[in-house]
């Protein structure tokens, strides 16, 4: 069994909250 | 012991091994394909990693789980941004291919001051405690004329009096000349759609008068670039234009777009949307859409460049190394998205914004609300909707779209269903 989490991911996750919640405009929930 | 109601375990497209992923315990996993069958099976000689990922747990445990992360989800919900949406008019200066609005009425569009007032009063009333956002949607927002300006200068006032950001959605032919209205004002976003490079975009996207578009659009994207606003381009992709996609990545690199911090890509499918479609053959399903894309991904790899599919969350999972938080809806309408018309109509969200029988009130002459029916829509989530409760991609799919779903059967509180597994097994092929 391998996993696909990592350990460290503070940065990559700061940047990626940034990003998601500026592209939530339209977002395409229907999409 | 027994497995979870939550895993989600499939072999990986192009290999012989299994992925198996749970959105409640937060785990994701590849397994080897003798693993795999003996875990489908019931045969597990070593349940140790099982139990202690969340692939085998007592049911009771998993419930007492369900529940905890069912209301920290709804914690967070209600705490996030709002976004309101406002047309200012359903007119529109192109003739899309594949128009869901083309039988919207138009009609009233030589209204006064009063309308915004109201609606921008109507938010102080109704939303004083959430933090929020206005999108200026249409029909098309930005068209050419005083008239249309003045509507436009109106909400980014209002906007900027409540100390709002405001984001736009535009078709981007008359972007560059707005420039100048933007600039000063908090803008969160331009969204702007462009369908492929030259003719291919212009067919399916050409003025009233059949004129092309792309020119002037790109033109518009490199202004908003170069006053430092945040650009989110869409494709609208289906059977029709998705082998151009290689070329629309490397017009967008050349122009210096990809690298641009400020730049960003979504894919739109081309969707079932009411009275969309005027050709239903180059359609996509979701699945279609996505099996297209990772073929040519593995041809045109650049185009991860432009755009890393989502392939549900394969791409939440390799960006971030971790998996969401549980989707128990996702749905925004009338929960963190409402929509507003210059009629002074009131809907869930943009999917049913000017749709004839989908008002659920009014801020003009007067604030009225069908309450039975929002109820509904705030309502409807995978602990609501009886075909989620019992299906294992709940937490992943989260119910689809409502406005698509009640489209399709007639009723709000059913499923849109997301193919979560065949997503993660392209997904997790190309991304691990």
């Amino acid at each position: 069994m391998k996993t696909l989490l990592r350990k460290d991911t503070t940065g990559d996750k700061k940047e990626a909250q940034c990003c998601a919640k500026i592209s939530r405009i339209y977002a395409g929930c229907h999409d | 012991m027994r497995k979870s109601k939550h895993n989600i375990i499939s072999k990986i497209k192009g290999s012989d091994d299994y992925y198996i992923v749970n959105l409640l315990s937060g785990n994701a996993d590849i397994i080897d394909a003798s693993e795999g069958e003996a875990f489908l099976k019931g045969d597990i000689s070593d349940p140790g990693p099982y139990v202690e990922k969340g692939y085998l747990i007592e049911e009771e445990d998993e419930k007492k789980l369900y529940r905890k992360r069912y209301l920290d989800f709804l914690d967070e919900y209600e705490n996030s941004e709002l976004q309101i949406f406002f047309v200012p008019n359903y007119s529109c200066n192109f003739n899309c291919s594949y128009c869901y609005q083309t039988e919207y009425s138009a009609a009233g569009e030589n209204y006064s001051t009063e309308i915004i007032n109201a609606f921008f009063k109507y938010v102080d009333d109704n939303f004083s405690q959430r933090r929020k956002y206005i999108t200026i949607f249409g029909g098309e927002p930005l068209l050419s004329g005083k008239v249309a300006e003045g509507r436009i200068r109106q909400l980014l006032g209002g906007a900027e009096d409540r100390g709002l950001g405001t984001a736009v959605v535009t078709n981007g032919y008359n972007l560059k000349s707005y420039i100048p209205l933007f600039t000063g004002k908090n803008i969160r976003e331009i969204q702007v759609t462009l369908d492929g490079v030259g003719e291919v975009h212009d067919r399916r996207r050409p003025l009233k008068n059949g004129e092309a578009t792309f020119t002037a659009i790109t033109e518009g994207i490199d202004a908003a670039l170069s006053a430092g606003f945040p650009v989110n381009l869409r494709v609208v992709i289906d059977r029709e234009n998705i082998s151009s996609l290689p070329a629309l990545s490397r017009f967008a690199a050349e122009k210096g777009w990809t690298k641009n911090p400020l730049f960003k890509t979504q894919l739109g499918r081309n969707y079932e949307l009411h009275t969309c479609q005027k050709g239903e053959s180059s359609l996509f399903t979701r699945l279609e859409m996505y099996e297209e894309l990772y073929s040519l991904i593995k041809e045109y790899p650049e185009i991860l460049e432009f755009n890393k599919p989502a392939f549900s969350i394969a791409r939440f999972l390799s960006d971030r190394g971790e998996l969401p938080t549980p989707l128990f809806d996702s749905c925004p309408g009338c929960k963190n998205e409402w929509a507003f018309d210059y009629k002074g109509n009131i809907y869930s969200c943009t999917a049913t914004v000017g749709k004839e029988g989908e008002e659920l009130g009014t801020f003009y002459p007067e604030a009225t609300a069908k309450k039975d029916i929002i109820a509904e829509w705030e309502n409807r989530d995978v602990t609501s909707i009886p075909e989620c409760r019992d299906c294992s991609l709940q937490l992943a799919c989260g119910g689809g779209c409502g406005s698509v779903a009640k489209n399709r059967t007639g009723s709000l509180n059913t499923g849109d269903c997301r193919p979560v597994k065949e997503l993660l097994e392209l997904g997790i092929s190309l991304y691990f």
